[in-house]
């Protein structure tokens, strides 16, 4: 049995469920035979992967679902050896290079190298050139990307690249002066509620229009994690009631819970609870910047106008701290510590004023 | 260099010949190259529609122009595209908007008048629209940047103050910071800095 995400995901650029204006204009794209290398951005769940992947689909036909999996060992000058693995039919190879850390770009270079030197046998009735799929570019290091600038218009003859990341803030200008850039804007709530109630009907489940509007709101425009819900909804209880609560994470009530606590109460006591806690969070491989932004989106509900602003402003400085070091704790230990100072000073000083 | 001068001359390219360190740039001899004025770029472009057969507007072309910013071969790389992506009648000025990536007007309109109204709930939830439409906050920055040196209403001032953490969210960007909080930041200054009686 497959995930309904996986199961249900459009195979053709016609089928797609919505940005059908754009999806028609990448047609038109492909069905030239040629294109440009492609920059593809947006945010997770919005369908980056799903166009991609009819992009080749519409290019090479079914073989490009045929895929297999290898595993390819690359030599640093410093003779260290990265393993690194790689999904890939005959036509295209995925990588996600950013599973190298800092020897992305030798990586890069000797996987575009290798692939774009072999040319296709039979270039009569196939395309003469091979996809590179590079997901999460924006995660690479800066000398990488510099070293796929050259590559890229090295090998321009035999291999077309796709890059997919969430932001091409953190692309260089270079990358994306010779990409065509494709933006993938998240579903509306309503596409969502629309695709939901397609899957049900796929899967011969009836959907009450309530929840799967529920859903919709819950996911934050994720297509991904609103079906994912949706299927845990089933499992937790079928046939679906019209106010049926929608499961949130364990550590989604966990981290609401850190927050509160936060504040209850404000002391160097309460801190050493709260850092308990968010060690607890860490360990369980929840990703640092979700659990600050996380609570911050719980802390501002407790803060007055004035406050909110202070206290995002001072969220965004400990990110950054938290992005440029190594350990994450302190910085988000730091961000708890501050909220506290601000907010017991902000109580006290409501407290004078009330007494005057 | 200096000991190979008889066999080898060297030709070095860079963006800023302040980053290169003194001793090199007194060996070579320095050409500039300055920014491509609109009138060449448009030429060229003109140039490449005309050979290649590419029907493009005027005003499609200036469009170009302004938003590669003097980048001859983004320009062109945006052309191509374009005309892979066009439409039968021509290239349009919506299409080359969403090529380069340009948040609409409307967006950037909202934000602002959103971040001038000092209710916080409100702009959370803007900002948040804004970047599930997928635009990267290094734009939106950009183009904040754009419609604030721009606006009346503002005082030296309140700019002056505006710029200073733009620069400061600018440089975080870079390092990988998180957007939704940095643009966040942004907009709270902005705020604070609109809304404060002078």
């Amino acid at each position: 049995m497959s995930f309904w995400v996986d199961k249900h995901r459009p195979k053709l650029l016609g089928k797609l469920d919505y940005h059908k204006e754009q999806a028609a204009k990448l047609k038109k794209l492909v069905s030239t035979g040629d294109f440009p290398h492609l920059l593809v951005y947006g945010p997770s769940g919005a369908g980056k992967k799903t166009r991609i992947m009819c992009i080749l689909k519409e290019l090479y036909g079914p073989g490009v679902e045929r895929l297999r999996i290898e595993h390819q060992t690359f030599t640093t000058p410093s003779k260290r050896k990265v393993e690194i693995s790689t999904v890939a039919s005959n036509f295209h190879i995925e990588v996600n290079p950013s599973d190298a850390g800092i020897y992305d770009r030798i990586v890069i270079q000797e996987l575009i190298k290798t692939t774009a030197s072999t040319q296709q046998l039979e270039t009569g009735s196939m395309k003469d050139f091979k996809v590179v799929l590079l997901t999460e570019v924006d995660r690479l290091t800066k000398e990488a990307q510099h070293g796929l600038r050259r590559t890229m218009e090295k090998y321009t003859s035999t291999c077309r690249l796709i890059l997919c990341c969430n932001s091409t803030s953190k692309v260089i200008p270079a990358i994306r002066s010779r990409c065509l850039g494709v933006r993938v804007a998240a579903p509306s709530e309503t596409e969502i509620v629309q695709i939901l109630q397609s899957t049900c009907k796929k899967e011969n489940l009836t959907l009450p229009p309530e929840l799967a509007k529920n859903i919709a709101v819950k996911s934050n425009r994720n297509l991904r994690k609103a079906l994912l819900m949706c299927e845990a909804c089933k499992v937790q209880q079928y046939p679906f009631s019209h106010d049926q609560s929608v499961p949130d994470a364990d550590w989604e009530v966990f981290l609401r819970a850190t927050a509160n606590q936060i504040v209850q109460q404000q002391s160097p006591k309460q801190l050493l609870v709260v850092r308990g806690r968010l060690y607890e969070l860490l360990s369980h491989c929840i990703p640092p910047d979700i659990i600050l932004k996380g609570l911050l989106e719980e802390l501002l509900k407790s803060c007055d106008g004035a406050l909110k602003s202070e206290m995002s402003q001072i969220a965004a400085f400990y990110e950054h701290r938290m992005q440029q070091g190594n350990k994450a704790i302190y910085h988000l230990e730091a961000f708890v510590a501050k909220f506290m100072s601000i907010y017991k000073r902000y109580l006290e000083e409501g407290f004078e004023g009330m007494d005057l | 260099m200096e000991k190979q001068t008889k066999t080898t001359r060297f030709c070095l390219i860079c963006n800023y010949v302040s980053r290169i360190i003194e001793p090199l740039t007194s060996r070579c001899t320095k050409f500039r190259f300055k920014p491509l004025p609109d009138e060449v770029q448009l030429e060229k472009l003109g140039q490449i529609c005309a050979s290649e057969q590419v029907l493009c507007s005027q005003e499609a072309m200036k469009a170009i122009i302004l938003h590669t910013e003097g980048d001859l071969r983004k320009a062109i790389t945006y052309l191509q595209s374009a005309q892979k992506l066009q439409s039968d009648d021509g290239i349009s000025l919506e299409e080359i908007k969403e090529i380069a990536g340009v948040i609409p007007e409307s967006s950037i309109t909202t934000l602002l008048s959103t971040s001038s109204s000092g209710s916080f709930e409100k702009l959370q939830q803007a900002v948040k629209e804004v970047l599930l439409e997928g635009f990267p906050a290094a734009q939106i920055l950009n183009q904040v940047f754009d419609k604030a040196i721009q606006d009346q209403e503002l005082t030296d001032k309140q700019k002056s103050k505006i710029m200073e953490k733009m620069a400061v969210i600018d440089k975080r960007l870079c390092d990988g910071a998180d957007e939704h909080l940095q643009i966040m930041d942004l907009f709270t200054v902005i705020m604070d800095q609109v809304t404060r009686q002078p």
